[in-house]
């Protein structure tokens, strides 16, 4: 293709430069002819004076007696005719504007019809013929003047001057045009090989884009088979380049990938690409390789020369990346196959905290696989309510009554059975369905709480919890406004758990969220405390109502020697906060005697109720409606 | 343009029945002399033309404009290829030369296809040798744009007496 457009390019600048040429020479014939045609109406003219002189001759060979009168007579007439053609037409009108040219002309015409009755009588041997002759001289002389003057006077040369100037001129201006089409062209070549290059590059870092790296690929696939060699692709991403965006801002960002790209372009050799896919992800082509241990040995250069300190507008940054390996022929034999294998690889580093590259390995496809079908089918379940949600509840230690039920995520998959509620999360918000999946939550819990009311069963909250995307990601307040006036329960019936982990590291970059909740009078409370990063500030300065002691600590109750200091400081800490305390996982009665008398209001755990169906509750709490003052807790634990 | 084909071929039709005839001695002023290849001859080995043996010779008609005439004129007289095989001609080139000896070389392959007339007439009245008379070779020019340009201007040649063919 290259090769082709070379080749019309060529023929163009040839046919360019011919063209000017030719015209050039065009030109000058134009200009040769143009003074070829102001020389013969100089030969015209001359022709005139001849005529002249040979009608004088004619007239003196007669009055000598040796020419007839029809010889005269033809002379004469022919004289006439050169004076006619002189005064008529487009070919003589050169002559014709020279001064003095006109009225010659006419003069002539003039003597010649005044002189021709005499000559018509004039007879051989006539000596009058003689004074004709005489009154012609006049002519003959001015004809003659006009003659010499017409070829060497200063119009003629002004003329000749003039044209030879013209000519210079359209020289220049000829030599100009190929010039300025040369330079045209040039510039058009230079234009769309910059046009090309920007074509294929990324223009941030300057490396290959993705359709320069696949092109690549494919060559390399083809060389590979052709010389039986193999070649590797490396897919490289980077982690935490969200979080250097978000806080350190775009500009830092942009600058950090084009450290990371440089330091990338060194790290290979010359024949290998190294390509920004998109974002935080890289590609590299390493070619000519005989077994997968020296991609590994690229992969570990890499990383030495990527992981460490890189100084982006005063800040240390330490990127780190996870490589992805796909080796050509052995992993698969089409590029878009390599590429998608090296990607499933790169994807499986960054999952695993223990290594920062892996090769590609067909298990990992499953996995991928898995993520997809998964994906596909809770888009489907969210769409056709094919989604479950159980209830746990948690109750009043000292009433031993239920106050309050935990709404909880059930999916059973037809191919991959029991989903953890984790795994939905995480799944909806790769997939971007995190907030389809918490509306949905949302309004099933409220809606179902509703109905409980409605079937007058005693009023007892409901809980729910919350993906971490929502918080940063969407709009959560109005989600949950709007939830609750669809439902019509009221905000105070409803519990927001916020998961410490990586939910409050989300809340910190937004902190009005919480307090927006409040507003709206909806409860907040903080979930699996004591295992996450939650600071003391956070207990503090946010809005919770309740405060869940994380299971673990519960059942560390269970260790002998008991020591119950922990959990009654957290209980202290929260009460001293305005705090109600809900301890989890409580599944012997020893727990609920230790956790009451340290003054724990609410717990939840196997000991009282298993997470049930929205159908159990109702009838758990139809018996507590009947059974007022229940004596004895184990009546409703049902294991 | 059908017009003019038609025109070439009656032209053509009237040549062909006027070879027949032999050359009659001139009677006139001899107007026209044609000379070299020709195989109808009436004086010395050239064939002689007076006035009236022309325009008994089938007469064609053209306006055109030339560039030593103001406007269109009706050009009248008898077309060169009539008068070639009315002499029998063969021969690929035509010296013409006028009056005042003044001549040109005419490529009868190149004119073959084209009315070139030996006008004696402008409009409707004999010209005078003042005016380019007793014959002026006339091409026409405002029919052909190709006939045209300088170099047939050279060849339209008036007050022609000879004809030499070659």
């Amino acid at each position: 293709m290259k090769r082709v457009k070379f080749i019309v390019l060529t023929i163009v600048i040839l046919i360019f430069s011919a063209c000017s040429i030719i015209s050039t020479q065009r030109h000058t014939q134009v200009t040769d002819l143009l003074t070829l045609s102001i020389k013969s109406v100089g030969w015209a003219a001359s022709e005139l004076e001849l005529e002249t002189l040979k009608f004088m001759q004619a007239l003196k060979l007669t009055a000598l007696n040796d020419m007839r009168a029809e010889d005269l007579q033809l002379r004469f007439e022919l004289l006439w005719s050169r004076v006619e053609v002189l005064s008529v037409g487009e070919e003589t009108h050169q002559f014709r504007s020279r001064p003095g040219a006109m009225e010659l002309l006419l003069n002539f015409k003039q003597f010649l019809v005044e002189v021709e009755p005499e000559l018509l009588s004039i007879k051989i041997g006539d000596e009058s013929a003689m004074r004709v002759v005489q009154d012609l001289k006049i002519f003959q002389t001015q004809v003659r003047k006009f003659n010499v003057n017409s070829f060497s006077g200063d119009q003629a040369l002004g003329n000749l001057e003039q044209i030879q100037s013209i000519e210079n001129n359209s020289k220049f201006y000829l030599l100009g045009l190929l010039l300025s089409g040369s330079i045209l062209i040039f510039l058009v070549i230079r234009e769309s090989s910059v046009n090309r290059k920007q074509a294929l590059h990324d223009s941030l870092t300057g490396l290959a884009n993705r359709y320069f790296f696949q092109k690549n690929l494919k060559k390399s696939i083809f060389y590979s088979r052709r010389n039986n060699s193999r070649a590797a692709v490396h897919i490289i991403g980077m982690n935490g380049f969200k979080e250097v965006n978000d806080r350190l801002g775009h500009a830092v960002g942009d600058q950090l990938l084009q450290e990371v790209a440089s330091r990338l372009a060194l790290s290979v050799c010359l024949p290998d690409t190294v390509a920004r896919l998109g974002g935080d992800v890289f590609g590299i082509i390493q070619n000519n390789i005989t077994n997968a241990d020296e991609s590994v040995q690229l992969a570990k250069h890499i990383h030495e020369q990527i992981n460490c300190e890189i100084n982006v507008h005063g800040y240390q940054i330490y990127p780190d990346v996870s490589i992805g390996i796909s080796v050509y022929p052995g992993d698969a034999v089409h590029y878009d196959k390599l590429l998608n294998n090296a990607d499933t690889a790169m994807y499986c580093a960054k999952k695993n905290d223990d290594t920062y590259y892996r090769l590609f390995e067909q298990e990992m496809n499953d996995s991928v696989l898995r993520y997809r079908i998964l994906v596909e089918s809770l888009q489907a379940a969210l769409n056709h309510d094919q989604l479950q949600q159980v209830y746990q509840p948690i109750i009043c230690l000292k009433t031993k009554r239920i106050v309050l039920v935990e709404a909880l995520l059930r999916w059973h998959h037809e191919k991959y059975g029991y989903i953890s509620p984790l795994e939905v999360v995480s799944i909806a918000e790769k997939a971007g369905l995190a907030e389809k999946l918490n509306e949905w939550v949302l309004l099933k819990a409220c809606s179902q709480n509703m109905a409980w009311r409605k079937a007058g069963l005693p009023l007892i909250q409901v809980s729910v919890n919350i993906s971490p995307a929502m918080y940063t990601r969407y709009d959560l307040v109005t989600t949950v406004s709007r939830t609750l006036s669809i439902t019509g329960l009221p905000a105070d019936q409803l519990v927001i758990e916020v998961t410490e982990d990586t939910t409050m590291q989300d809340i910190d970059r937004s902190p009005d969220i919480l307090q927006n909740l409040r507003r709206l009078g909806v409860e907040l409370a903080l979930d699996d405390f004591g295992t996450g990063y939650s600071s003391l500030s956070h207990l503090k300065n946010m809005p919770f109502q309740k405060l869940k002691i994380d299971k673990v600590f519960i059942q560390e109750l269970n260790n002998l020697p008991k020591d119950i200091s922990f959990i009654r400081t957290i209980i202290n800490l929260a009460h001293g906060l305005g705090m109600q305390v809900v301890a989890e996982g409580i599944e012997v009665i020893e727990n609920y005697e230790d956790l009451y008398l340290e003054g724990c209001e609410y717990g939840q755990g196997y000991l009282f109720y298993k997470p049930v169906p929205h159908h159990e509750i109702e009838c758990i709490l139809r018996e507590s409606l009947s059974a007022l003052e229940p004596s004895d807790y184990n009546a409703y634990v049902s294991y | 343009m059908y017009m003019k084909i038609v025109m070439i071929c009656l032209i053509m039709g009237f040549s062909t029945m006027s070879i027949a005839t032999d050359l009659s001695k001139p009677q006139g002023t001899v107007i026209l002399t044609v000379s070299g290849n020709i195989g109808n001859i009436n004086t010395n080995g050239e064939a002689q033309f007076d006035r009236q043996m022309l325009e008994q010779l089938s007469q064609t008609k053209i306006t055109t404009y030339t560039p030593w005439t103001e406007g269109l004129h009706v050009y009248e007289g008898v077309l060169l290829n009539t008068l070639l095989e009315q002499v029998n001609a063969s021969g690929h080139k035509l010296v013409a030369t006028a009056l005042n000896d003044y001549h040109t070389e005419l490529d009868l392959e190149l004119l073959r296809d084209y009315p070139i007339l030996l006008a004696t007439k402008i409009d409707g009245a004999f010209m005078r040798v003042r005016d380019k008379g007793p014959i002026w070779i006339i091409y026409p020019l405002s029919d052909y744009s190709e006939l045209n340009t300088a170099r047939h201007y050279e060849n339209m040649i008036w007050q022609l007496s000879s004809l030499e063919v070659y």
